[in-house]
Protein backbone atom coordinates (compact mmCIF):
# COMPACT_ATOMS: atom_id res chain seq x y z
CA UNK A 1 0.00 0.00 0.00
CA UNK A 2 1.40 3.38 -0.94
CA UNK A 3 2.24 5.84 1.61
CA UNK A 4 -0.73 7.87 0.36
CA UNK A 5 -3.08 5.48 0.92
CA UNK A 6 -2.11 4.38 4.29
CA UNK A 7 -2.35 8.47 5.11
CA UNK A 8 -5.80 8.61 3.19
CA UNK A 9 -7.18 5.72 5.31
CA UNK A 10 -5.53 7.21 8.85
CA UNK A 11 -7.94 10.76 7.88
CA UNK A 12 -11.13 9.02 6.76
CA UNK A 13 -11.10 6.63 10.04
CA UNK A 14 -10.10 9.72 12.36
CA UNK A 15 -13.47 11.37 10.82
CA UNK A 16 -15.42 7.85 11.51
CA UNK A 17 -13.92 7.60 14.83
CA UNK A 18 -15.76 11.01 15.25
CA UNK A 19 -18.75 9.65 14.39
CA UNK A 20 -18.91 6.35 15.75
CA UNK A 21 -16.80 7.22 18.66
CA UNK A 22 -19.42 10.25 19.75
CA UNK A 23 -22.22 7.69 19.61
CA UNK A 24 -20.29 5.07 21.72
CA UNK A 25 -19.63 8.21 24.67
CA UNK A 26 -23.40 9.48 24.37
CA UNK A 27 -25.02 5.99 24.25
CA UNK A 28 -22.92 4.73 27.15
CA UNK A 29 -22.59 8.05 29.76
CA UNK A 30 -26.15 10.09 29.08
CA UNK A 31 -28.60 8.36 30.74
CA UNK A 32 -31.37 10.12 28.71
CA UNK A 33 -29.55 8.46 25.50
CA UNK A 34 -29.31 4.60 26.63
CA UNK A 35 -32.39 3.97 24.49
CA UNK A 36 -29.87 3.99 21.27
CA UNK A 37 -27.57 0.68 22.22
CA UNK A 38 -31.23 -1.27 21.92
CA UNK A 39 -31.18 0.22 18.30
CA UNK A 40 -30.78 -2.47 15.43
CA UNK A 41 -27.56 -0.38 13.87
CA UNK A 42 -25.45 0.15 17.59
CA UNK A 43 -23.99 -2.71 17.47
CA UNK A 44 -22.64 -2.56 13.71
CA UNK A 45 -21.68 1.04 14.41
CA UNK A 46 -19.48 0.04 17.34
CA UNK A 47 -17.75 -2.92 15.18
CA UNK A 48 -17.05 -0.13 12.32
CA UNK A 49 -15.77 1.87 15.63
CA UNK A 50 -13.57 -0.89 16.45
CA UNK A 51 -12.00 -1.19 13.29
CA UNK A 52 -11.55 1.95 12.68
CA UNK A 53 -9.77 3.53 16.18
CA UNK A 54 -7.85 -0.03 15.94
CA UNK A 55 -6.17 1.16 12.46
CA UNK A 56 -6.16 4.62 13.37
CA UNK A 57 -4.44 3.51 16.60
CA UNK A 58 -1.46 1.29 14.77
CA UNK A 59 -0.65 3.43 11.89
CA UNK A 60 -0.08 6.77 13.95
CA UNK A 61 2.38 4.47 16.17
CA UNK A 62 3.77 3.19 13.27
CA UNK A 63 4.28 6.89 12.00
CA UNK A 64 5.99 7.91 15.66
CA UNK A 65 8.14 4.72 15.51
CA UNK A 66 8.83 4.67 12.16
CA UNK A 67 10.43 9.06 12.84
CA UNK A 68 11.79 7.32 15.78
CA UNK A 69 13.57 4.58 14.75
CA UNK A 70 14.19 5.39 10.62
CA UNK A 71 15.90 2.51 8.87
CA UNK A 72 14.93 0.60 5.93
CA UNK A 73 14.67 -2.51 7.43
CA UNK A 74 13.04 -1.14 10.82
CA UNK A 75 9.83 0.36 8.61
CA UNK A 76 9.10 -2.87 7.48
CA UNK A 77 10.04 -4.69 11.24
CA UNK A 78 7.36 -2.13 13.08
CA UNK A 79 4.68 -2.32 10.67
CA UNK A 80 4.22 -6.18 11.10
CA UNK A 81 4.45 -6.32 14.90
CA UNK A 82 1.94 -3.83 15.20
CA UNK A 83 -0.11 -4.98 12.28
CA UNK A 84 -0.20 -8.31 14.24
CA UNK A 85 -1.65 -6.14 17.75
CA UNK A 86 -3.90 -4.46 15.78
CA UNK A 87 -5.40 -7.96 14.33
CA UNK A 88 -5.18 -9.22 17.80
CA UNK A 89 -6.94 -6.71 19.38
CA UNK A 90 -9.60 -6.73 16.37
CA UNK A 91 -10.32 -9.92 16.84
CA UNK A 92 -11.04 -9.97 20.37
CA UNK A 93 -13.02 -7.03 20.70
CA UNK A 94 -15.51 -8.57 17.72
CA UNK A 95 -16.09 -11.40 19.93
CA UNK A 96 -16.86 -9.54 23.36
CA UNK A 97 -19.51 -7.61 20.62
CA UNK A 98 -20.87 -10.46 19.29
CA UNK A 99 -21.16 -12.41 22.82
CA UNK A 100 -22.28 -9.20 24.13
CA UNK A 101 -25.23 -8.14 21.25
CA UNK A 102 -25.29 -11.57 19.98
CA UNK A 103 -28.76 -11.74 21.04
CA UNK A 104 -29.72 -9.61 18.12
CA UNK B 1 25.15 10.74 20.49
CA UNK B 2 27.62 11.87 18.71
CA UNK B 3 28.38 15.15 18.80
CA UNK B 4 29.74 15.68 15.39
CA UNK B 5 26.06 14.43 14.12
CA UNK B 6 24.15 17.12 15.75
CA UNK B 7 20.90 15.76 16.20
CA UNK B 8 18.54 16.82 18.67
CA UNK B 9 15.98 13.67 18.34
CA UNK B 10 13.52 14.01 20.63
CA UNK B 11 14.08 17.05 22.35
CA UNK B 12 13.66 18.92 19.18
CA UNK B 13 10.10 18.09 19.73
CA UNK B 14 10.25 20.33 22.79
CA UNK B 15 12.12 22.88 21.30
CA UNK B 16 9.02 25.63 21.29
CA UNK B 17 10.22 29.27 22.39
CA UNK B 18 10.50 31.62 18.85
CA UNK B 19 7.89 29.24 16.81
CA UNK B 20 4.56 29.36 16.07
CA UNK B 21 1.45 27.91 17.89
CA UNK B 22 1.19 25.44 15.24
CA UNK B 23 4.18 23.55 16.61
CA UNK B 24 3.10 23.11 20.31
CA UNK B 25 -0.58 21.85 19.02
CA UNK B 26 1.54 19.14 16.75
CA UNK B 27 3.59 17.75 20.19
CA UNK B 28 0.25 17.78 22.13
CA UNK B 29 -1.29 15.82 19.20
CA UNK B 30 1.41 13.24 19.68
CA UNK B 31 1.13 12.83 23.12
CA UNK B 32 -1.89 12.52 23.56
CA UNK B 33 -2.38 9.84 20.48
CA UNK B 34 -0.06 7.90 22.83
CA UNK B 35 -2.03 8.33 25.85
CA UNK B 36 -5.25 7.88 24.14
CA UNK B 37 -3.56 4.44 23.20
CA UNK B 38 -2.55 3.35 26.21
CA UNK B 39 -6.32 4.28 27.54
CA UNK B 40 -7.25 2.23 24.44
CA UNK B 41 -5.61 -1.00 25.01
CA UNK B 42 -6.44 -1.30 28.32
CA UNK B 43 -10.27 -0.18 27.95
CA UNK B 44 -10.95 -3.30 25.18
CA UNK B 45 -9.25 -5.82 27.69
CA UNK B 46 -10.76 -4.73 30.78
CA UNK B 47 -14.46 -4.50 29.39
CA UNK B 48 -14.03 -7.70 27.00
CA UNK B 49 -12.88 -9.68 29.65
CA UNK B 50 -15.80 -9.85 32.18
CA UNK B 51 -18.61 -9.97 29.60
CA UNK B 52 -21.55 -7.49 31.47
CA UNK B 53 -20.30 -3.96 31.28
CA UNK B 54 -21.08 -2.00 33.87
CA UNK B 55 -19.83 1.59 34.64
CA UNK B 56 -17.28 0.56 37.25
CA UNK B 57 -15.53 -1.61 34.42
CA UNK B 58 -13.86 1.52 32.84
CA UNK B 59 -13.84 3.53 35.81
CA UNK B 60 -11.65 2.10 38.47
CA UNK B 61 -13.44 3.70 42.08
CA UNK B 62 -12.77 6.90 43.93
CA UNK B 63 -10.23 9.47 43.01
CA UNK B 64 -8.56 7.54 40.46
CA UNK B 65 -11.29 6.81 38.47
CA UNK B 66 -12.05 10.58 38.55
CA UNK B 67 -8.71 11.49 37.63
CA UNK B 68 -8.48 9.27 34.72
CA UNK B 69 -11.50 10.76 33.37
CA UNK B 70 -10.40 14.21 33.77
CA UNK B 71 -6.92 14.00 31.89
CA UNK B 72 -8.60 11.47 29.16
CA UNK B 73 -11.47 14.15 28.81
CA UNK B 74 -8.53 16.60 28.05
CA UNK B 75 -6.52 14.56 25.64
CA UNK B 76 -9.57 12.96 23.54
CA UNK B 77 -11.42 16.37 22.99
CA UNK B 78 -7.99 17.61 21.84
CA UNK B 79 -6.91 15.27 19.78
CA UNK B 80 -10.37 14.75 17.83
CA UNK B 81 -10.40 18.95 17.51
CA UNK B 82 -7.10 19.42 16.56
CA UNK B 83 -7.31 16.13 14.05
CA UNK B 84 -10.37 17.46 12.53
CA UNK B 85 -7.63 20.40 11.97
CA UNK B 86 -5.62 18.89 10.72
CA UNK B 87 -7.24 17.19 7.76
CA UNK B 88 -8.28 20.40 6.76
CA UNK B 89 -4.68 21.78 6.59
CA UNK B 90 -3.09 18.30 5.30
CA UNK B 91 -4.97 18.43 2.02
CA UNK B 92 -4.20 21.60 1.82
CA UNK B 93 -7.25 23.43 2.18
CA UNK B 94 -6.59 26.10 4.40
CA UNK B 95 -3.39 26.86 3.88
CA UNK B 96 -4.39 29.95 1.58
CA UNK B 97 -2.54 30.53 -1.72
CA UNK B 98 0.32 30.36 -3.31
CA UNK B 99 1.94 34.67 -3.16
CA UNK B 100 4.38 36.36 -4.48
CA UNK B 101 7.54 36.55 -1.67
CA UNK B 102 7.47 40.39 -1.10
CA UNK B 103 9.32 41.63 2.11
CA UNK B 104 7.52 42.07 5.19
CA UNK B 105 6.67 38.03 3.91
CA UNK B 106 3.24 36.50 5.24
CA UNK B 107 3.12 33.03 6.01
CA UNK B 108 -0.23 32.27 4.65
CA UNK B 109 -0.24 28.83 6.39
CA UNK B 110 0.46 30.67 9.64
CA UNK B 111 -2.50 33.21 9.87
CA UNK B 112 -5.88 33.63 7.95
CA UNK B 113 -8.11 30.95 7.76
CA UNK B 114 -5.45 28.42 8.92
CA UNK B 115 -4.62 30.47 12.30
CA UNK B 116 -8.66 31.17 12.52
CA UNK B 117 -8.72 27.12 12.37
CA UNK B 118 -6.62 27.19 15.80
CA UNK B 119 -8.57 29.61 18.02
CA UNK B 120 -11.91 27.48 17.10
CA UNK B 121 -9.77 23.98 18.00
CA UNK B 122 -8.81 26.13 21.21
CA UNK B 123 -12.50 26.82 21.75
CA UNK B 124 -14.51 24.33 20.68
CA UNK B 125 -12.03 22.18 23.00
CA UNK B 126 -12.90 24.24 26.26
CA UNK B 127 -16.96 24.15 25.22
CA UNK B 128 -16.67 20.00 24.47
CA UNK B 129 -14.41 19.74 27.44
CA UNK B 130 -16.58 21.79 29.92
CA UNK B 131 -19.63 18.81 28.82
CA UNK B 132 -17.15 16.28 29.43
CA UNK B 133 -16.59 17.55 32.69
CA UNK B 134 -20.44 17.77 33.55
CA UNK B 135 -21.42 14.61 32.45
CA UNK B 136 -18.40 13.05 34.45
CA UNK B 137 -19.11 14.23 37.92
CA UNK B 138 -22.73 13.50 37.43
CA UNK B 139 -23.75 17.09 37.14
CA UNK B 140 -25.75 17.14 33.91
CA UNK B 141 -29.47 15.67 34.08
CA UNK B 142 -29.18 13.96 30.82
CA UNK C 1 24.06 60.24 19.62
CA UNK C 2 25.31 57.04 18.68
CA UNK C 3 24.15 54.11 19.64
CA UNK C 4 27.40 52.10 20.65
CA UNK C 5 26.51 48.99 23.40
CA UNK C 6 28.97 45.86 24.98
CA UNK C 7 27.21 42.74 23.86
CA UNK C 8 28.97 39.81 25.02
CA UNK C 9 28.82 36.61 21.94
CA UNK C 10 28.72 33.40 23.58
CA UNK C 11 29.95 31.41 20.77
CA UNK C 12 30.23 27.67 20.51
CA UNK C 13 33.55 26.29 19.49
CA UNK C 14 34.70 22.56 18.09
CA UNK C 15 37.04 21.16 16.24
CA UNK C 16 36.06 17.59 15.53
CA UNK C 17 39.60 16.44 14.28
CA UNK C 18 40.99 17.76 16.94
CA UNK C 19 38.77 18.41 20.27
CA UNK C 20 36.58 15.69 22.50
CA UNK C 21 34.04 18.41 23.13
CA UNK C 22 32.88 21.31 22.54
CA UNK C 23 33.61 25.10 24.46
CA UNK C 24 31.82 28.07 24.88
CA UNK C 25 34.13 31.15 23.79
CA UNK C 26 32.74 34.64 25.47
CA UNK C 27 33.70 37.39 23.09
CA UNK C 28 32.46 40.99 24.26
CA UNK C 29 31.78 43.54 21.40
CA UNK C 30 31.24 46.87 20.93
CA UNK C 31 28.04 46.59 18.96
CA UNK C 32 26.43 50.05 16.55
CA UNK C 33 23.09 50.68 15.08
CA UNK C 34 23.09 48.37 12.53
CA UNK C 35 25.70 46.18 12.41
CA UNK C 36 24.56 42.15 12.07
CA UNK C 37 26.03 39.18 13.84
CA UNK C 38 28.13 38.54 10.63
CA UNK C 39 29.70 42.18 10.93
CA UNK C 40 30.43 41.01 14.28
CA UNK C 41 31.32 37.62 13.63
CA UNK C 42 34.52 38.89 10.97
CA UNK C 43 35.04 41.70 13.71
CA UNK C 44 35.81 38.78 15.98
CA UNK C 45 37.64 36.97 13.34
CA UNK C 46 39.53 40.46 12.35
CA UNK C 47 40.90 41.71 16.08
CA UNK C 48 40.30 38.80 18.79
CA UNK C 49 40.54 35.19 17.42
CA UNK C 50 40.78 34.49 13.83
CA UNK C 51 40.22 30.58 13.97
CA UNK C 52 36.34 30.89 14.42
CA UNK C 53 35.17 28.87 11.19
CA UNK C 54 32.30 31.46 10.01
CA UNK C 55 30.39 30.75 6.25
CA UNK C 56 29.30 33.27 4.63
CA UNK C 57 29.08 34.85 0.96
CA UNK C 58 26.57 37.66 -0.14
CA UNK C 59 26.09 39.00 3.53
CA UNK C 60 22.60 40.47 2.07
CA UNK C 61 20.44 37.16 2.68
CA UNK C 62 20.45 35.79 -1.19
CA UNK C 63 23.13 33.03 -0.90
CA UNK C 64 21.60 31.10 2.38
CA UNK C 65 25.34 30.67 3.32
CA UNK C 66 25.09 32.08 6.72
CA UNK C 67 22.47 30.41 8.85
CA UNK C 68 23.44 29.54 12.39
CA UNK C 69 21.18 29.93 15.73
CA UNK C 70 21.48 32.65 17.29
CA UNK C 71 19.33 33.05 20.56
CA UNK C 72 17.93 29.73 20.11
CA UNK C 73 16.39 30.42 17.09
CA UNK C 74 17.24 29.62 13.25
CA UNK C 75 18.22 32.70 11.54
CA UNK C 76 20.66 34.18 9.01
CA UNK C 77 23.94 36.08 10.62
CA UNK C 78 23.69 38.64 7.95
CA UNK C 79 20.16 39.06 8.25
CA UNK C 80 19.98 39.59 12.03
CA UNK C 81 20.92 43.02 13.91
CA UNK C 82 22.13 42.56 16.75
CA UNK C 83 20.58 45.72 18.60
CA UNK C 84 17.42 44.26 17.71
CA UNK C 85 17.28 41.02 19.47
CA UNK C 86 17.31 43.55 22.81
CA UNK C 87 19.45 40.87 24.78
CA UNK C 88 23.36 41.82 26.66
CA UNK C 89 24.21 38.28 25.84
CA UNK C 90 23.79 36.79 21.89
CA UNK C 91 24.32 32.77 22.14
CA UNK C 92 26.13 31.58 18.93
CA UNK C 93 25.64 28.40 17.60
CA UNK C 94 26.02 26.22 14.27
CA UNK C 95 22.29 24.88 13.10
CA UNK C 96 20.47 22.68 14.90
CA UNK C 97 20.13 18.94 13.06
CA UNK C 98 23.15 19.19 11.17
CA UNK C 99 26.47 17.78 11.33
CA UNK C 100 29.05 19.90 12.23
CA UNK C 101 32.36 20.17 10.57
CA UNK C 102 33.88 23.11 12.45
CA UNK C 103 32.63 25.69 14.83
CA UNK C 104 29.68 27.44 13.15
CA UNK C 105 30.17 25.39 10.04
CA UNK C 106 27.78 22.97 9.29
CA UNK C 107 27.39 20.03 6.26
CA UNK C 108 25.01 20.26 3.98
CA UNK C 109 25.83 17.18 2.04
CA UNK C 110 22.93 15.13 2.71
CA UNK C 111 20.50 17.84 2.04
CA UNK C 112 22.32 17.61 -1.68
CA UNK C 113 21.70 13.93 -1.76
CA UNK C 114 18.02 14.44 -1.31
CA UNK C 115 17.87 17.42 -3.76
CA UNK C 116 19.19 15.09 -6.11
CA UNK C 117 17.10 12.17 -5.67
CA UNK C 118 13.97 14.38 -6.42
CA UNK C 119 15.07 15.66 -9.43
CA UNK C 120 15.01 19.30 -9.09
CA UNK C 121 14.47 20.10 -12.91
CA UNK C 122 11.96 20.24 -15.84
CA UNK C 123 11.07 16.88 -17.18
CA UNK C 124 9.21 17.15 -20.63
CA UNK C 125 9.11 14.45 -23.10
CA UNK C 126 9.00 16.59 -26.16
CA UNK C 127 12.62 15.52 -26.91
CA UNK C 128 12.72 17.09 -30.39
CA UNK C 129 12.01 20.44 -29.24
CA UNK C 130 13.82 20.36 -26.64
CA UNK C 131 17.24 19.45 -29.21
CA UNK C 132 15.76 22.21 -31.91
CA UNK C 133 13.91 24.56 -30.40
CA UNK C 134 11.46 26.55 -32.52
CA UNK C 135 10.38 28.75 -29.71
CA UNK C 136 9.43 29.49 -25.68
CA UNK C 137 7.45 27.09 -23.65
CA UNK C 138 4.62 29.77 -22.80
CA UNK C 139 3.21 30.03 -19.30
CA UNK C 140 0.32 32.21 -18.00
CA UNK C 141 0.45 34.74 -15.28
CA UNK C 142 -1.78 32.47 -12.94
CA UNK C 143 0.49 29.45 -13.88
CA UNK C 144 3.39 31.31 -12.87
CA UNK C 145 1.88 32.54 -9.52
CA UNK C 146 1.60 28.78 -8.30
CA UNK C 147 5.15 28.20 -7.97
CA UNK C 148 6.75 31.66 -8.30
CA UNK C 149 6.92 31.56 -4.16
CA UNK C 150 8.11 28.29 -3.57
CA UNK C 151 11.15 29.54 -6.36
CA UNK C 152 12.49 31.92 -4.38
CA UNK C 153 14.26 29.89 -2.25
CA UNK C 154 17.84 30.28 -1.51
CA UNK C 155 18.53 26.61 -0.14
CA UNK C 156 20.08 27.70 3.56
CA UNK C 157 18.84 25.20 5.17
CA UNK C 158 16.83 27.13 8.54
CA UNK C 159 13.81 25.26 7.62
CA UNK C 160 15.22 21.73 7.75
CA UNK C 161 17.24 22.56 11.08
CA UNK C 162 14.09 23.59 12.80
CA UNK C 163 11.64 20.58 11.36
CA UNK C 164 10.80 18.44 14.39
CA UNK C 165 10.64 15.67 12.04
CA UNK C 166 13.80 15.49 10.95
CA UNK C 167 15.33 16.08 14.40
CA UNK C 168 14.78 12.84 15.06
CA UNK C 169 14.23 10.86 11.37
CA UNK C 170 17.61 11.44 9.50
CA UNK C 171 16.22 9.59 6.09
CA UNK C 172 12.93 12.28 5.82
CA UNK C 173 13.20 14.57 2.91
CA UNK C 174 13.31 18.33 4.52
CA UNK C 175 11.14 20.25 3.81
CA UNK C 176 13.78 22.46 1.49
CA UNK C 177 13.83 19.44 -0.73
CA UNK C 178 10.00 18.95 -0.64
CA UNK C 179 9.78 22.65 -1.35
CA UNK C 180 11.57 22.11 -4.40
CA UNK C 181 9.68 19.23 -5.48
CA UNK C 182 6.42 20.65 -4.93
CA UNK C 183 7.49 23.45 -7.00
CA UNK C 184 8.76 21.48 -10.21
CA UNK C 185 5.74 19.36 -10.15
CA UNK C 186 3.07 21.88 -9.67
CA UNK C 187 4.94 23.67 -12.70
CA UNK C 188 2.73 23.71 -15.73
CA UNK C 189 6.03 23.49 -18.31
CA UNK C 190 6.76 20.11 -16.01
CA UNK C 191 5.18 16.41 -16.78
CA UNK C 192 7.32 14.29 -14.12
CA UNK C 193 5.75 14.21 -10.99
CA UNK C 194 5.25 9.91 -11.86
CA UNK C 195 8.93 10.11 -11.63
CA UNK C 196 9.08 11.65 -8.45
CA UNK C 197 6.34 9.97 -6.69
CA UNK C 198 8.60 7.02 -5.60
CA UNK C 199 10.53 9.09 -2.90
CA UNK C 200 8.09 11.81 -2.31
CA UNK C 201 5.16 8.93 -1.51
CA UNK C 202 7.62 7.06 0.85
CA UNK C 203 7.81 6.39 4.41
CA UNK C 204 9.97 9.27 4.62
CA UNK C 205 8.62 11.57 2.27
CA UNK C 206 5.89 14.14 2.45
CA UNK C 207 4.13 12.44 4.53
CA UNK C 208 6.03 12.53 7.99
CA UNK C 209 5.50 16.39 7.63
CA UNK C 210 2.65 16.41 10.47
CA UNK C 211 2.00 20.64 9.99
CA UNK C 212 4.06 21.68 12.85
CA UNK C 213 5.33 24.78 10.95
CA UNK C 214 8.22 25.47 12.01
CA UNK C 215 9.95 25.64 8.81
CA UNK C 216 7.64 28.70 7.45
CA UNK C 217 8.30 30.34 10.93
CA UNK C 218 11.99 30.27 10.59
CA UNK C 219 11.94 31.00 6.86
CA UNK C 220 13.90 33.74 5.83
CA UNK C 221 13.08 34.17 2.57
CA UNK C 222 8.96 34.07 3.10
CA UNK C 223 8.48 31.48 0.92
CA UNK C 224 6.47 28.89 3.51
CA UNK C 225 7.48 25.64 2.85
CA UNK C 226 4.79 24.27 5.09
CA UNK C 227 2.43 25.51 2.67
CA UNK C 228 3.91 23.69 -0.44
CA UNK C 229 3.96 20.71 1.59
CA UNK C 230 1.06 20.30 2.41
CA UNK C 231 -0.16 21.36 -1.78
CA UNK C 232 1.96 18.46 -2.08
CA UNK C 233 0.48 15.77 -0.40
CA UNK C 234 -2.87 17.79 -1.96
CA UNK C 235 -1.51 16.72 -5.51
CA UNK C 236 -0.37 13.18 -4.79
CA UNK C 237 -2.97 11.68 -3.51
CA UNK C 238 -5.38 9.64 -5.63
CA UNK C 239 -7.39 12.39 -7.14
CA UNK C 240 -4.12 14.51 -8.08
CA UNK C 241 -2.56 10.86 -9.32
CA UNK C 242 -5.08 10.23 -11.74
CA UNK C 243 -4.94 14.03 -13.55
CA UNK C 244 -1.21 14.44 -13.45
CA UNK C 245 -0.30 10.85 -14.69
CA UNK C 246 -0.24 11.45 -18.69
CA UNK C 247 1.02 7.69 -19.66
CA UNK C 248 3.41 9.66 -21.81
CA UNK C 249 6.90 7.78 -22.50
CA UNK C 250 9.75 10.24 -21.07
CA UNK C 251 13.21 9.47 -20.60
CA UNK C 252 14.33 9.61 -17.70
CA UNK C 253 17.84 11.36 -18.31
CA UNK C 254 15.88 14.09 -19.31
CA UNK C 255 17.62 17.09 -19.58
CA UNK C 256 17.43 20.34 -21.88
CA UNK C 257 20.49 19.61 -23.81
CA UNK C 258 22.49 22.63 -24.42
CA UNK C 259 22.05 23.97 -28.45
CA UNK C 260 24.86 22.40 -30.82
CA UNK C 261 26.89 25.67 -31.56
CA UNK C 262 26.74 26.62 -35.07
CA UNK C 263 28.74 25.20 -37.31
Amino acid sequence: MKESTKMLLHYITGFLILITGATHLIANNLVGFNWIKDTLWYPMSQGVFLAAVLYHAMNGLRVILVELFPGSSSGKIISIILTVVGIIFFVFGLYFLLVIFGGR
Amino acid sequence: MNRRENKLGILGWLKLRGYSIEKLMYVAQRISGVGIIIFLLTHILNVGLVYAPTKELWEPPGIIGKAVLVILGIIVVFHTFNGVRLILAEYGFIVGKPRRAVYPYKMTSLSGRQRLAVYLVLAVFIIIFYFWIMVAFNLLGW
Amino acid sequence: MSEVRKIKFKVFRFNPAVDALPTWKVYEVEVDRGMTVLDVLLKIKEEKDPSLAVRYSCRQAVCGSCGMMINGKQRLACFTRVLELNSKVVVVEPLNNLPITRDLVTDFSDLFNKEKMVKPYIIRDDIEEMKNPTGMYLQKPEELLEYLQFADCIECGLCSSACPTYSTDHLFLTPMILNKAYRFSVDSRDKGLQYRLPIIDSEHGCWRCHFAAACSSVCPKGIDPAKSIQLLKKIITSAGIFKRMRKKEVQLTLRPHAAEPPT
